[in-house]
């Protein structure tokens, strides 16, 4: 395998809060290569936002971070906050889930992309209504130039978020965030926008960390997929092979808990217990404490990787 | 033997207006365009449909909660939209609905002792041991230990807040439960929990469902038949592997489409689908969403 665009290593994320530390991310490993899609995917409060907006530095201030985020070698935690600034929007971009919240009301489309493209120098000087409507033209919405008056009020949710990852694009990101891009929208949209961020990461040959709770959204739209739990990755994979095989515990129990076509009115596997809170330490596995599987080992030491493609973080697969 | 019918819909419309100036008369929207739809006892109804499609005001216009401009809804054979006041307290007590964000559907004032007890004081001449024993049965059906009674909203987590929402719908022995996306906030491990109780509560006590839902595989799990609404209208209505094996109108062809993953391993379908169903998903060309 060649080096990876983003190589996040031992990735730990606290809050000093009032109540003492919460812990958000407790040692994320992750790697995502150039001109492929990787599905964050985890439950609520799991670190997958958070984990994204790491990398670049979009966190609040009583944040305490460590460990390494590597762009093309580049450690991001370790670059002032001027360098950090060049590489959002150029070389990272990031899109969120309600683009109607994203986009300013006040400005027509052709005013906030052109700030952009302008912020970016991205085209000569006076022609930024031009780049911009062909970055519009380029996520596939119909007649850009009249579309650059309007404003965002005036566009369905899923225009709304075609013009985000206009805006995104504009000045040629290696990389795209992408924050459950499509869970505000309908599922006829949501096909869309998950077939055009796909369009674009063949043509450009975009790399994607696209976050989400939706397991369907990471069949249809990613290669691979990494499972967070607790502020850990505990398995990373093709995607068909973790969801058609996987391997830890929790990936089990989390796709025996989803409704499935055909499974009709048998019980539902909920999984027992729940997510550790964020001010509780955790010496071991972090799924220990709802593993139907978990030995003494899980509690005490923290699983090492084991398997080079399919990788799982757990005690029951021996490196 | 025909079986009775829970619910009884007739030609249901309703229309916001919009666009109404200091000088502009407002223009008419319907937003519910000539609904027939009959919910048998003890079965449920899935609706589906996008944003925008009505499914919300449909049960909003089932509960009274808006008024509509034509049509009927029966409940027991009694029509809620004409029933005089005294009546509509009564049919209010045998249909209850439970919304989408428990968190923001509960009084954030009240305990939860209260909050489940107050259905029962409003419409009841329960004394208050008799209503606290009431909330005890109920808190116990949905499966929360008494503990909680005193427990306020935001101490609880979205599936044990969505738990007193439904023990609080209960309170009153409703025959018709009106469920708007139930488990659309919760994460698929919680949402499993409350599919789960809310198939339970229906064999246990013999409740009529109207399920609402954007997710079709939740939809597909709980329902016995689903209604297909798009643009005020219900454009198609049938059981559950029926409109999943062979759906008719080109609308939920595209909507199931959507829903299904474009590519699909042998060994993800594995998975999901048992063998057997396999070939009852419908084949590529039934699909024009996907190529």
């Amino acid at each position: 395998m060649s080096v990876p665009l983003l190589e996040i290593n031992d990735l730990q994320l606290s809050f000093a809060t009032a109540l003492g530390i919460s812990r958000a991310l407790r040692g994320v490993d992750l790697a995502v290569q150039r001109g492929v899609s990787v599905g964050l995917v985890g439950e609520s409060g799991c670190g997958k936002t958070m984990t994204g907006r790491s990398v670049l530095g979009l966190l609040p201030p009583n944040a305490r971070v460590s460990g390494r985020v590597l762009l093309d070698g580049i450690d991001l935690l370790a670059l002032p906050v001027e360098r950090l600034r060049e590489i959002r929007g150029s070389r990272v971009a990031m899109i969120f889930q309600d683009p109607a919240a994203a986009l300013n009301p006040v400005f027509s489309v052709g005013e906030q992309l052109s700030a952009v493209i302008r912020h970016h120098r991205v085209s000569l000087p006076g022609r930024e209504l031009d780049k911009a409507a062909q970055l519009l033209a380029e996520v596939r919405l119909s007649d850009p130039e009249r579309l650059l008056t309007r404003y965002p009020h005036q566009l369905s949710g899923g225009m709304q978020q075609r013009v985000m990852i206009a805006m995104a694009l504009s000045a040629s990101p290696e990389l795209l965030i992408a924050d459950e891009p499509t869970t505000s929208l309908d599922v006829t949209v949501q096909a869309q926008i998950l077939d055009l961020l796909d369009e674009l990461r063949r043509r450009r040959e975009l790399a994607v960390l696209l976050i989400t709770h939706n397991m369907d959204v990471v069949r249809r739209a990613t290669q691979e997929v990494a499972v967070l739990y607790a502020g850990r990755v505990v398995e990373h994979g093709a995607t068909h092979e973790v969801l058609g095989s996987p391997r830890h515990p929790y990936t089990q129990a989390l796709l025996a808990a989803l409704p499935r076509l055909g499974g009709r009115r048998q019980p539902l596997q909920a999984i027992a217990g729940s997510v550790p809170r964020g001010d509780e330490a955790i010496q071991g596995c972090v799924f220990a404490s709802r593993c139907a599987y978990a030995m003494d080992i899980c509690r005490d030491n923290p699983p090492r990787e084991s398997g080079a493609e399919h990788s799982v973080w757990c005690w029951l697969y021996p490196s | 033997m025909i079986q009775a019918a829970a619910l009884e819909i007739r030609d249901l419309r309703v229309e916001y207006s919009a666009g109404g100036g200091l000088l502009r008369r407002p223009t008419p929207v319907r937003v519910l365009d000539g609904i027939d739809l009959i919910v048998k006892e003890r079965e449920t109804l899935g609706l589906v449909g996008e944003s925008g499609s009505g499914k919300t005001t449909l049960l909003l216009s089932v509960l009274r909660l808006i008024p509509a401009a034509s049509g009927q809804v029966r409940i027991a054979g009694e029509d809620v939209l004409t029933a005089p006041r005294d009546r509509l307290r009564w049919l209010r007590r045998r249909m209850q609905v439970v919304f989408q964000n428990p968190h923001s559907s509960l009084d954030p004032h009240l305990p939860v002792h209260e909050l489940v007890a107050e259905p029962l004081r409003i419409h009841t001449r329960m004394t208050r041991p008799e209503r606290l024993g009431r909330v005890t049965n109920l808190l116990d059906d949905v499966g929360l230990p008494s503990t909680f009674a005193k427990a306020f909203p935001h101490e609880l987590s979205g599936g044990q807040a969505q738990r007193v929402a439904i023990a609080r719908a209960l309170a009153l022995s409703p025959t018709l439960l009106l469920l708007d996306e139930p488990t659309s906030s919760l994460d698929v491990s919680v949402q499993a929990q409350v599919l789960n109780l809310l198939v339970d509560l229906q064999q246990e006590l013999g409740l009529t469902y109207v399920f609402v839902s954007h997710d079709l595989s939740v939809v597909q799990h709980i329902s016995d038949r689903i209604a297909v609404l798009h643009l005020g209208q219900i454009i198609e209505l049938g059981p559950t592997e029926r409109i999943f094996q062979s759906p008719e109108h080109p609308y939920t062809q595209a909507l199931l489409a959507a829903s299904l993953p474009a590519e699909t391993s042998g060994a993800a379908r594995h998975l999901r689908t048992k063998p057997r169903d396999r070939k009852g998903l419908p084949s590529d060309h039934a699909r024009p969403g996907s190529q």
